[in-house]
């Protein structure tokens, strides 16, 4: 009947804990790159970036069209991308842009939710997961003491959720990765908090004893599970002190690149709003770590406040962000590289949507007609472009891509069989994992 | 609005006379803010608790300059208005009752229509039956506001209990299985303050009810708590989160005016009535909070998914499938859904999310399903006419009022065979942690319910009680189904499935939340949690539940229980002030001071294996403070903090 409740199983899977040493080396011996399980990392451009401005650059269209950007030319002949991509347009073998991407919501929320779950938010009984818990679900590992799904930055609290999936699945939100975990360090003293779970597992034993309700047992064993990350040396992977000032560096954008920028004070608030200025980079370093250490899922949102959302002054702000997220990203692909680990890691970066195309002043309203989303790594065919938009930027005139084509491939890509069915409690129809109720169209092109 | 708000007036009074004595020590809005979530008679001015209030902290300021050193100054201050007015009262009933007394000498016998609850009356001091008088003189108050009069009282309730017991254990002993014993008061205590008011009991209301030797104390409880505001803000609380999207926009200043709008009305008016504003209601949400629903209940293609809520929570059906494709297993159609979808059409503006929030829901004859096509929606929307389900359509009868009116009309009349039941099984549901029809939202001919008799005696009673929620409700927690223990037992799992044992319920974040706040105080400023939008809101948000999950699932992990236990949002500087208050006088017993941490956070005293383990615990610890503390951080990370058994 109790017999989860066993003081010396929990005594030793909350002291023991794992060694940083055998831990790494347990990692550098694993079995080649090919085998690794992959894991990806989820780049969310909070506010919806403007294609025209980023990845899907219209140098031929009206001024008013075209904006204040120059494109230049990548490492792949051929693609040009913004002029605040410096870093990542050498990167470009490794990336594939979908310029094609065609959504059908233009709403902050409701976008935010279709793009990240892959099901439109509807009244109704089910509460849809999103990408980073089916991905923690499917490929997380046991012998990771971390939780399989990790946030980094603050992010749309509505759409980074299990859902259906429950409280396994939810993301461990890391606020800001400069500053690390909050709360993976007990209140007081360790050997005092010892003590405390030692008199509590005493209480909770004789409750259990009493009542055996099955509630009870699952709170009892979040706490174990919590109390045995708290002791385990894998949580340094959420310490960026330990990183090297060289790597540390690698993510950051060059000084020039924020300086414009600061000197408009209330444009500088608007962007950094909530945000410490440069986090992004240092959660994508973090991010890095914790894939390193095992993780199957990091998001790392860039833009709490306002973000993307560059109603007004779009040139200024979508600049600075463009050069904070280049040097973030390439960081992050030439950090992964180096590592062995890019073929593994899938990157995906995206936001809710793109913009329109005309720029009315000095912003651009949102575009979910026609936009793009960039993946890098994970095995990838890259240096590739898939789809195409008109002359403004306006609608894709070739190779349209749905949410579920989008999450299809990103499954596919990351060895998920996206038409697997869950079985959500009280719901009495089975969802699979990508909404399949239209066809869906992968892009082999990129496997 | 008949009742003008002048909370900003009371606050800025407040505000300056504290500030004449001393300033408060932490977050003063809040505490003034919590003073009128528990009393929200303070926030009309001229009200006699208002009055009596600014009276009390004139006083304070004269006499205790102190007083206002305590961060929790407001509530107390509100608590000890509330006892003044409430002596005054008593003092005056008591002269009636004198009176009154003497005229029964003559020889009057009173005419007895309420059974049980005469019956209680008859057998009580005149103690006891002044406080009876004093709740009846509450209802009276009640009904002067609302206009409307309850039809059934305790008596029908009790009743209404016994019936149930009798359904309940007929069926148990046909299936050959014991009912479990009844809680005993600790279980009991704990259970009905969470499940009437959403928080833990106040230590001193353990003590009070645990010490209290009446045969029928756990009655004058119920009546006692349903008689509190507290009861409609709770349930408000659990209702403004079904009926408001959580992706609305500005979502903590819309939820908290819908959540004091709805608990208003939970407090004072029946159900098919809350009903009918809710989906008959026009205007701004400023104006009528009412229309939040219509408006935010989901954006922005409000037509299919109001269609969806209201059958699910106001009728008990889950339409959703049939919005696309009839539904495989039940008979609905899709023309059902869209005969149903088409009600809702006059309110939705093509530009809708934008105007909606400046104009307000105002019906437009012009707009049908049919100029509302929505690309988004698999296969669009489909042309209907409104139509009742089961196919009945607009009657001629109803040509002078909006659609939604008709269709309140329709759901609400006693003959809907759905309204009622959806509603008493919900109900069931919430407070006995497993629906007489599972899910609780899904009810149609191939879900047969678990007791249908039982289902049929609860909405037919419901209905005749003019949908009264306070009467269901009241008549539930009154059966012994109710009030039998969680503990364990033989055949435990069949019990609960037949309600011959009560299902342990898990703490919803709302509930956590409150109960926190009950034993610690107000949530302190912690790096790393956001309260830009409200510490309750941050945290419902944080350890809530999306949709409706079932009361007894647990579903926290990782993410939760770390900030539970090491981010001290509650355990921290709150726990100080705790251990502070109880372990006084300094040479207090220790196993004194134990008992009330127990009572406190637990609502029952140690057993006495516990206090073996506790007692050279906080021996052991540097300080006896310390110790204390660290017993107190310990109850609130049990299993058993985390449950309502």
């Amino acid at each position: 009947m109790n017999t989860m409740f066993n003081r010396r199983t929990f005594l030793t899977t909350t002291a023991a804990g794992i060694s940083l040493q055998g831990w790494l080396s347990r990692l550098a011996a694993a079995a080649p790159e090919a085998k690794r399980p992959k894991s990806c990392i989820l780049l969310w451009m909070a506010g919806g970036p403007s294609h025209i401005d980023t990845f899907d650059p219209k140098p031929e269209a009206p001024a008013d069209v075209r904006g204040e950007f120059a494109a230049i030319e990548t490492s792949v002949p051929g693609i040009r991308i913004s002029e605040h991509f410096p870093r990542f347009a050498k990167l470009m073998q490794h990336a594939a842009i979908l310029r094609g991407m065609s959504t059908l919501e233009s709403d902050h929320k409701l976008a935010t939710y279709h793009l990240h779950t892959g099901y439109q938010n509807r009244a109704g009984a089910v509460a849809f997961p999103c990408l980073g818990a089916i991905v923690a679900k499917e490929l997380g590992r046991q012998d990771v003491a971390l939780p399989k799904f990790i946030t980094i930055g603050r992010g749309p609290q509505e759409a980074l959720t299990s859902g259906f999936l429950g409280p396994d699945q939810q993301p461990l939100a890391v606020n800001d990765p400069v500053r690390g975990l909050d709360f993976i360090e007990p209140g007081g003293d360790p050997q005092r908090f010892a003590r405390e779970i030692e008199l509590l597992h005493g209480f909770d034993e004789a409750f259990h004893a009493r009542y055996q309700s099955p509630a009870g047992e699952t709170h009892h064993t979040s706490i174990t599970r919590a109390v045995r990350l708290m002791n385990s040396q894998q949580k340094e992977a959420f310490d960026l002190s330990r990183e090297p000032a060289n790597i540390r560096e690698m993510y950051v954008p060059p000084s020039s690149a924020t300086a414009p920028a600061a000197a408009s004070g209330k444009m500088t608030k608007m962007v950094s709003s909530g945000e410490r200025a440069g986090s992004f980079g240092q959660g994508c370093l973090m991010a890095r770590r914790l894939v390193e250490a095992g993780v199957p899922f990091v998001e790392v949102v860039m833009g709490d406040g306002v973000g993307w959302d560059t109603h007004r002054d779009n040139f200024p702000r979508v600049r600075a962000l463009s050069l904070e997220c280049d040097a973030a990203m390439a960081g992050l692909v030439t950090d992964l590289q180096s590592r062995g680990l890019l073929d593994s890691t899938l990157i995906v970066w995206m936001g809710e949507f793109g913009r329109t195309p005309q720029c009315t002043g000095g912003g651009r309203n949102h575009w979910s007609r026609a936009w793009s989303s960039v993946l890098i790594g994970g095995g990838i065919k890259g240096g590739q472009v898939v789809g195409r938009t008109d002359r403004d930027g306006a609608t894709v005139v070739d190779r349209p891509i749905s949410v579920p084509d989008f999450l299809g491939t990103v499954c596919t890509i990351l060895g998920i069989d996206y038409k697997r069915k869950n079985h959500p409690p009280g719901v009495g129809r089975p969802i699979p994992i990508v909404d399949t109720s239209k066809e869906v169209n992968l892009l082999t092109q990129l496997l | 609005m008949p009742i003008k708000l002048v909370l900003s007036v009371l606050l800025l009074t407040v505000a300056a006379m504290a500030h004449a004595a001393t300033v408060p020590a932490q977050n003063p809005e809040r505490w003034q803010a919590a003073a009128i979530l528990k009393y929200p008679a303070l926030r009309e001015q001229g009200t006699p608790l208002n009055k009596q209030f600014l009276a009390v902290v004139a006083a304070k300021r004269q006499s205790e300059p102190a007083f206002f050193h305590q961060p929790d100054w407001p509530i107390r201050a509100a608590d000890l208005a509330v006892e003044e007015i409430k002596n005054a009262e008593a003092a005056a009933k008591e002269k009636t009752m004198a009176d009154e007394q003497a005229a029964k000498a003559k020889g009057e016998a009173e005419a007895n229509t309420v059974k049980a609850g005469i019956a209680a009356k008859q057998a009580s001091t005149p103690d006891q039956r002044r406080e009876m008088d004093r709740k009846d003189a509450r209802r009276e108050s009640d009904r002067s506001k609302t206009g409307w009069i309850a039809k059934f009282g305790a008596g029908e309730a009790a009743e209404l209990a016994g019936l149930i017991d009798q359904q309940i254990e007929a069926r148990l002993s046909k299936e050959g299985v014991r009912a479990a014993a009844l809680a005993d008061d600790a279980e009991f205590v704990r259970r009905i303050y969470l499940d009437l008011h959403g928080e833990v009991p106040p230590l001193e209301q353990v003590k009070r009810f645990l010490a209290d030797p009446r045969p029928d104390k756990r009655a004058r409880l119920i009546d006692s708590l349903l008689a509190d505001a507290r009861y409609g803000q709770s349930l408000a609380d659990i209702w403004q989160g079904y009926l408001m999207s959580p992706l609305a926009d500005d979502p903590t200043r819309r939820a908290e005016r819908f959540r004091d709008w709805l608990a208003g009305q939970l407090n004072t008016r029946p159900w098919n009535e809350i009903a009918t504003e809710l989906i008959a209601g026009t205007g701004t949400m400023e104006d009528n909070p009412a229309v939040t629903y219509l408006i935010e209940g989901r954006l922005p293609r409000a037509v299919p998914d109001l269609t969806d809520l209201t059958s699910r929570y106001f009728l008990g059906i889950r339409l959703n499938c049939a919005q696309c494709h009839d539904h495989p297993f039940v008979k609905w159609k899709q023309e059902e859904f869209w005969g149903m979808a088409a009600f809702f059409t006059q309110i939705q503006t093509p530009k809708r999310a934008k105007q909606v929030y400046e104009k307000g829901v105002i019906d437009d004859p012009k707009l049908t399903l049919a100029n509302l096509k929505d690309a988004g929606v698999p296969d669009g929307f489909i042309q209907s006419a409104p139509a009742f389900l089961g196919g009945k359509g607009l009657s001629p009868a109803t040509s002078t009022i909006t659609h939604r009116a008709a269709l309140a009309q329709w759901m609400t009349t006693p003959e809907n065979r759905w309204f009622a039941r959806a509603t008493v099984n919900r109900t069931w549901w919430r407070l006995m942690g497993r629906g007489i029809v599972r899910p609780v939202d899904d009810m149609h001919e191939a879900n047969e319910p678990s007791h249908p008799q039982l289902l049929e005696l609860l909405a037919r009673k419901f209905a005749e009680s003019g949908f009264d929620l306070k009467f269901l409700t009241r008549a539930i927690v009154l059966s012994r189904a109710y009030q039998r223990t969680s503990q364990a037992g033989e055949l435990a799992d069949r019990q609960a499935e037949l309600f011959g044992r009560m299902s342990i319920k898990v703490l919803s974040a709302g509930q956590l939340y409150d109960s926190l706040e009950t034993i610690s105080g107000p949530a302190a400023k912690v790096t790393g949690i956001d309260v830009r939008q409200g510490a309750r809101w941050e945290f419902t948000q944080f350890f809530g539940d999306s949709g409706d999950p079932e009361p007894t699932a647990y579903r926290r992990g990782i993410p939760h229980l770390l900030r539970q236990m090491n981010s001290g949002q509650f355990t921290g500087s709150g726990f100080d002030g705790l251990v502070t208050r109880l372990n006084s006088p300094a040479n207090r017993p220790v196993e004194e001071t134990v008992s009330d941490l127990f009572l406190t956070i637990l609502s029952r005293p140690p057993t006495g294996n516990e206090v073996r383990m506790a007692k050279p615990y906080v021996n052991q610890s540097g300080s006896a403070t310390g110790g204390l503390r660290e017993l107190a951080w310990v109850l609130v990370m049990t299993s058993e903090f985390s449950l309502n058994h």
